[in-house]
């Protein structure tokens, strides 16, 4: 498995954490929520992107609506080599962070 | 109504957003958008919206871009392939371009030198030469009289300042070490006007004393070695006068190559010959500098009339010519500059050529590929994909030939410096390398789009069905048509066009040459071979007799004479007069030149005498009473018994001199072979063209001994010598120049289409290997399959040479209009160069089908 960036494992999990209301601007707020930094569209979209052609997530496409100017609504969903890809990162993520929880200050969110 | 986001904002990032989904992002955008709205003002929503664009516009390019290498990565193994697979194709692909590139680059180097003469000047758009023209516009002159470039500042309010100029060749030396230089002669502003920037020194105040001298450092260097110069003491010596002691103030950096002026020292105006300081003579040049936002052609209707103003008897006219078109335009039009248009269009030509058989054998080549694009279409391939393909293999092939034509411009910068007589070095100009750049991307586009358009659009079926001969592929209105049996009209018409050209080079080349051979030895009235030259400087004439006197003791010197001013060219121009004679019955417009020669002029230059005698010693009175006409100008006086009669210099003037005819001399040529002989009088004289006649076959060993007995008597005083033919040679130097680079042009145009020709010969040969097989079981006879292989292209051929020779019948005209004496364009030449076309094709394809014809027919049918 090619390693994901940060930027996409966030994207990927905020895909999967979304359920079926996963798209593009949920995902912008989910993560500003979460991460407490502005995440801008194109910073969203370039990882979404690339998970798309590494086939993590597949796409349905949407209703199209007045608010957004007539245009329809791209949906993403996390495939099952994303799941299988998301077990990988949270098995190492687990090895990595054994024995070092609890020595790192967690910073205050804002 | 529903408030939309910024118009402009948005177009501009659907251009930017990834295009699979662009229509979901920019929903994504005016979602936000909304949002923002109902949380804030309007106004703030836009910014926003602006903001996004701005800010995310480099992410999306970045972002596809990276997509772009990966696919680049893959074209680029494809090409390599391809290159590789078809190796010499590709080779005569690349090199004939490459070539072709070279040439035109070299040119491109050239013409860029040629044009930036005298443009590094601070105020080159508004320094002006003052020149003069006659009324009726047939003389142009750039000599004035010295006085004027003062005048000029002192009355015209127009001219913020204004310089004499007069080069001289001298000696100036110093501690007994001394140099042939040229010094020239400006007023102090002209450092102020001209931006010759300075080593050392103050420009603004380094000629303020006429007793102070200006050198360059390359002359610096010599004089004084590493010492400083500056403040020390040189003395000149202008040959009209004693040593002069000069001071140094100033040190200027070697003159750029590209400045039409060119000498080694500056002096002060002041010093210069007093001669030249009357309004009488013309022998000087005036620089000026109009102030900011003046007309030029306003300052020329005020000082037009200043030299008739000052009774000069002439009818000149002053005006002003921009310094930045004094090196490429002659007075009165013409000048180098038509070299630069000539050799621009060759190269254009040249570049032409190659680009076409770029194309051709591009499209030649991916025809071979028809299965490659069927499979590529079978398996999804999109047409813009297999046009990119296309493109970008024709893009990488430009490239590479562009970067070995680099290599082969820089290679042959030196033959062409040599050639030229420049010192043109190879500089990476911004605009040099964005132009080039620039060609090879065009070439890339236009040479690329046939394969990538018309191949890209065929039918995958028959494509892959792979033995569909080409012939028969003609594609309309997106149906495949079954067509005769003939190859592309397009081909057909870029090889048409290319052998055209050739023809044209060729039959050019053959005109100028053999225009250059008449010229050559075109007999001009006087002998030219083995005779010396010698420009004679002051100490020599003053030693003139003895040396004279020494030099014929030699037994292989035959004679020596000796005249005022050059015989080959029109030098006579600034000494010509007005004139009448007894008996006069018409009027007679124009001037007649005239030349000062000595007694042995006649016998030294192998002249003859039409009528009467020449100058002789046994009548003293020749030396002042006694002239010679040439036969023109006794033509156009039109008097019959010419001896006896008195000829009067300059008519009612207080100069009028009256003189007796003495004899006729017959014709000779009296300048280059551009004019018509000039009516000529010679008046016994003689001057600093020194002209010996040594015996044949003995030059080397004369020459030796006439430098050694000339430094004996006269040391220190320069030795320049030429011999007359290739004096008289030099005259045509602009014309051989280009009958040498129309060669070369010629010969590259030819290599450039053979090339092309060899290639695709090779590859419809390729193409009828089966057909030639079968017809040869059937019996065909070689020469008959020889016949069949090469008479399309004799038939191309021949097209090409009716295209070509009204084009090259005019421009031969137009060129030999410039000759009074030339040859005629004869037929034979035409045909010759027709001829010579077919040959050269022939033999270019002979080695392809004479090898299709003999090939045994089992192998030819076994052949897949």
């Amino acid at each position: 498995m090619k390693y994901l960036t940060r930027q996409e494992e966030l994207v990927l999990l905020s895909v999967f954490r979304l359920k079926e209301n996963a798209y593009l601007i949920s995902i912008q707020e989910h993560l500003n929520h979460f991460t407490g930094k502005e995440w801008s569209i194109s910073s969203v979209y370039i990882p979404l992107s690339r998970l798309e052609k590494r086939t993590y997530l597949k796409t349905t496409i949407g209703e199209v609506t007045e608010k957004r100017g007539g245009k329809a609504i791209k949906y993403y969903q996390v495939t099952k080599i994303g799941l299988k890809a998301l077990a990988e990162l949270e098995a190492i993520n687990e090895t990595m962070w054994r024995g070092v929880k609890g020595f790192v200050e967690k910073p205050e969110r804002s | 109504m529903q408030k939309k986001p910024p118009r402009i904002a948005a177009v501009i990032l659907s251009w930017v957003l990834p295009h699979k989904d662009r229509d979901y992002l920019l929903g994504d955008y005016e979602e936000s958008f909304q949002r923002k709205l109902e949380e804030k003002s309007a106004l703030l929503a836009s910014l926003w919206y602006w903001g996004q664009m701005i800010h995310t516009t480099p992410k999306y390019l970045l972002e596809s871009f990276y997509w772009r290498i990966v696919m680049f990565r893959i074209s680029l193994k494809v090409t390599f392939r391809n290159i590789k697979k078809h190796t010499i194709h590709s080779f005569t692909n690349i090199s004939g371009l490459s070539i072709g590139l070279a040439c035109s680059l070299l040119i491109m180097i050239w013409v860029q030198h040629e044009l930036s003469y005298d443009r590094f000047h601070e105020n080159a758009d508004r320094l002006y030469r003052v020149v003069y023209s006659s009324d009726d516009g047939e003389l142009h002159g750039r000599y004035l009289p010295g006085p004027l470039a003062a005048y000029l500042r002192e009355h015209f309010p127009e001219f913020n300042s204004t310089t004499g100029f007069r080069s001289w060749e001298t000696k100036i030396a110093f501690d007994n070490k001394s140099f042939p230089s040229i010094g020239s002669y400006v007023d102090p502003s002209f450092l102020s006007m001209f931006s010759f920037p300075f080593e050392k020194g103050e420009p603004k105040t380094a000629l303020s004393n006429p007793n102070s001298i200006i050198i360059t450092k390359n002359l610096a260097t010599k004089l004084f070695g590493r010492d400083d110069p500056m403040g020390k003491t040189v003395s000149y010596n202008s040959g009209a006068s004693d040593d002069i002691p000069l001071t140094v103030t100033g040190i200027l950096k070697d003159i750029p190559q590209n400045s039409h002026l060119q000498f080694d020292f500056l002096l002060s105006f002041e010093i210069i010959y007093d001669w030249m300081k009357t309004w009488r003579n013309k022998n000087v040049f005036a620089y000026v500098l109009l102030e900011k936002n003046i007309i030029p052609e306003e300052v020329n209707q005020k000082i037009s009339g200043v030299l008739k103003a000052h009774k000069y008897d002439s009818n000149l006219n002053l005006h002003l010519q921009s310094i930045k078109r004094v090196h490429l335009h002659a007075l009165g039009g013409g000048g180098r500059i038509t070299y630069v248009y000539t050799f621009s269009m060759m190269a254009l030509l040249v570049l032409f050529i190659a680009c076409l058989n770029f194309i051709n054998l591009s499209t030649a080549q991916s025809e071979q590929r028809f299965k490659e694009i069927g499979v590529k279409k079978v398996v999804g391939s999109s047409r813009i994909q297999l046009v990119m393909q296309f493109l970008f293999e024709s893009m990488i092939l430009s490239f590479l030939s562009l970067l070995l034509a680099v290599f082969i411009a820089v290679f042959f910068l030196p033959s062409l410096n040599t050639m030229l007589g420049t010192q043109i070095v190879f500089k990476c100009t911004p605009n040099l390398v964005l132009s080039i750049i620039g060609i090879a991307l065009l070439i890339g586009v236009v040479s690329g789009s046939y394969p990538a358009f018309v191949l890209s659009s065929f039918h995958p079926v028959p494509l892959l069905k792979g033995n569909v001969p080409f012939f028969k592929l003609h594609h309309r209105k997106g149906k495949l048509t079954e067509g005769k049996s003939r190859s592309p009209l397009l081909r057909k018409t870029l090889v048409i066009i290319q052998f055209a050209l050739s023809v044209g080079f060729i039959g050019c080349i053959l005109f100028i040459n053999q225009q250059l051979h008449y010229m050559r030895n075109k007999d001009l009235g006087f002998d030219k071979e083995n005779i010396l030259v010698l420009r004679a400087t002051r100490g020599f004439l003053e030693k003139a007799s003895t040396i004279k006197q020494e030099l014929l003791n030699h037994p292989r010197i035959q004679s020596i004479a000796s005249s005022l001013l050059r015989i080959d060219t029109w030098e006579s121009a600034d000494f010509s007069s007005a004139f009448s004679w007894s008996g006069k019955t018409k009027e007679i417009e124009g001037l007649i030149g005239q030349n000062w020669v000595d007694h042995d002029f006649l016998k030294t230059l192998n002249l003859e005498m039409a009528e009467g005698r020449f100058f002789s010693l046994e009548f003293p009175s020749d030396s002042t009473g006694a002239v010679i006409l040439n036969e023109t100008a006794v033509r156009i006086m039109d008097i019959n018994e010419p001896l006896g009669k008195e000829f009067i210099f300059v008519p009612g003037s207080p100069n009028e001199r009256k003189k007796t005819i003495i004899g006729v001399i017959k014709d000779y040529h009296t300048e280059s072979l551009h004019q018509e002989i000039r009516p000529m009088v010679l008046e016994l004289g003689g001057g600093r063209n020194v002209y010996i006649k040594i015996q044949k076959g003995h030059i080397p060993e004369t020459l030796s001994y006439i430098e050694r007995k000339i430094k004996e008597i006269v040391p220190g005083e320069p030795f320049d010598y030429a011999f007359f033919d290739e004096e008289l040679d030099n005259l045509y130097k602009n014309e051989r120049l280009l009958g040498h680079l129309m060669k070369y042009g010629t010969l590259l145009v030819l290599l450039i289409s053979s090339v092309g020709m060899f290639s695709l010969a090779s590859f419809s040969i390729v193409r009828r290997t089966k057909e030639i097989g079968i017809r040869k079981l059937l019996g065909a006879s070689r020469f008959r399959i020889m016949f069949m292989l090469t008479k399309d292209l004799i038939n191309m051929i021949f097209f090409s040479i009716v295209a070509a020779w009204p084009i090259v019948y005019l421009l031969m005209k137009k060129w030999l209009d410039n000759f009074v004496y030339r040859i005629s364009l004869s037929v034979w030449i035409f045909i010759l160069s027709g001829l010579m076309a077919i040959a050269i094709a022939l033999l270019t394809v002979s080695y392809q089908s004479i090898k299709a014809a003999t090939a045994n027919p089992v192998d030819s049918l076994r052949y897949e």
